[in-house]
């Protein structure tokens, strides 16, 4: 990466390099490259290893997809249909379970205890046997696994890990999943955080005027 | 055996949020390697992109000269470990606060209350942005914005609790999706 090229985060963010907040970003380097350096290390692996290119960007599509950030959204399902043109069809599944099972997040228990009160129910993501059929039991599982992650994962609990052990997920490749939900879910929020402040700090130097 | 589910019944969990130190146990064999923490040695297993998450958060808790003090990104980050309902990274980011702010009552009220939390002020305008980011669909409102602006914060300050708050989104999914915390093995 050359100091001219922009990370995915600021080419979703719309951050220009020359603009206070695109200065301000180039002012944290290493968060800047790293960050870039984890969606590299992830969703173009030299070696795709115990979880293959395709399962890795169909569930960064599924998480992007389940947080209503356009550009996060439509970035992560165009990796996904580029990583094979017959990939299409998938991608559109992909959105619509993400679109079927997206919900304001979030929610979950907490253990019986002072914290009770703070219980918040939500739904949890079982893809039908329709569909199932169609992404197969690998995918399947790591999708409903990917929302546990994503809207309520203070429910996560070792019986989730059985789950994914049993449709023929590694340990190994179990690791590699959640990582790829926590950089998709780390990576949206900055892009969502950027824009909204670009739009209020442009909104105000309108007023400004 | 790697591949199996490491099941902990007989483990204490906690059943409030405190800064006090928190154990986590793993769900997963975490494999070898003498004195590096179970969560390091298991989060490897993904290959060098662990090495990279790792600079990333040194980085994002404490690089860079200027912008948010590293007891406000740790309060940020206690923020979000708090609305995402992880007890381990809520005690040691509410830890780091208290140790960086010296402003132990402050991060009581956040570790009891929560969010909506009722901390003003600059605290208060970090805390709800954070929590703000925490949600889904993440994002900031004009009213989170407009605290911030209200407590002087600039646009290097203001990245620095984005980068703060979203980080810890990925690490909580990390630290509760493969193991659980603990109050008897530290």
């Amino acid at each position: 990466m050359t100091h001219h090229d922009l990370t995915l985060i600021e080419r979703l963010a719309g951050v220009a390099p020359g603009s206070p907040v695109g200065r301000a970003f180039r002012a944290r380097p290493e968060a800047r490259a790293q960050s870039e350096r984890c969606y590299q290390l992830l969703l173009f692996p030299e070696v795709a290893g115990p979880v293959s290119l395709l399962e890795r960007r169909a569930v960064a599509a599924f998480v992007a997809a389940l947080q209503d950030e356009p550009e996060t959204r439509a970035h992560f399902l165009a990796l996904l249909r580029q990583t094979d043109p017959a990939l299409a069809p998938l991608a559109r599944l992909i959105a619509h379970e993400a679109d079927g099972s997206a919900h304001p997040g979030p929610y979950g228990a907490f253990p019986e205890g002072p914290l009770s009160a703070e219980s918040l129910d939500g739904p949890v993501y079982v893809v039908d046997d329709a569909t199932r059929l169609e992404l197969g039991e690998r995918l399947s599982a790591a999708l409903e696994h990917a929302h546990l992650l994503a809207l309520h994962p203070r429910d996560a609990g070792p019986e989730a890990l059985e789950a994914l052990l049993s449709a023929g997920w590694t340990r190994d490749g179990i690791v590699v999943l959640t990582q790829v939900i926590g950089l998709v879910s780390f990576q949206v929020r900055v892009v969502a955080g950027l824009r909204s402040y670009l739009a209020a700090r442009q909104a105000s130097l309108l007023a400004a005027e | 055996m790697a591949d199996t589910v490491l099941h902990r019944p007989a483990n204490r969990r906690p059943t409030a949020f405190d800064r006090a130190p928190v154990g986590w146990l793993p769900w997963l064999e975490p494999g070898g390697g003498a004195g590096i923490a179970a969560s390091d040695r298991l989060f490897s297993r993904a290959g060098n992109a662990h090495a990279a998450a790792t600079a990333l958060t040194q980085a994002v808790q404490d690089g860079g000269r200027a912008g948010l003090a590293p007891g406000e990104r740790a309060l940020a980050a206690a923020a979000v470990a708090r609305r995402l309902g992880c007890f381990a990274q809520t005690a040691e980011q509410a830890q780091a606060a208290v140790q960086g702010l010296k402003r132990p009552r402050e991060v009581r009220v956040l570790l009891e209350e929560g969010l909506p939390s009722p901390l003003t002020g600059r605290l208060g305008a970090i805390v709800s942005a954070a929590g703000a980011l925490s949600a889904v669909p993440p994002g900031l409102t004009r009213r989170e914005i407009w605290r911030l602006e209200e407590e002087r914060l600039d646009d290097l300050e203001i990245v620095d609790l984005i980068l703060a708050a979203a980080l810890m989104n990925w690490t909580v999914r990390l630290t509760l999706g493969l193991g659980e915390p603990t109050t008897t093995e530290l």
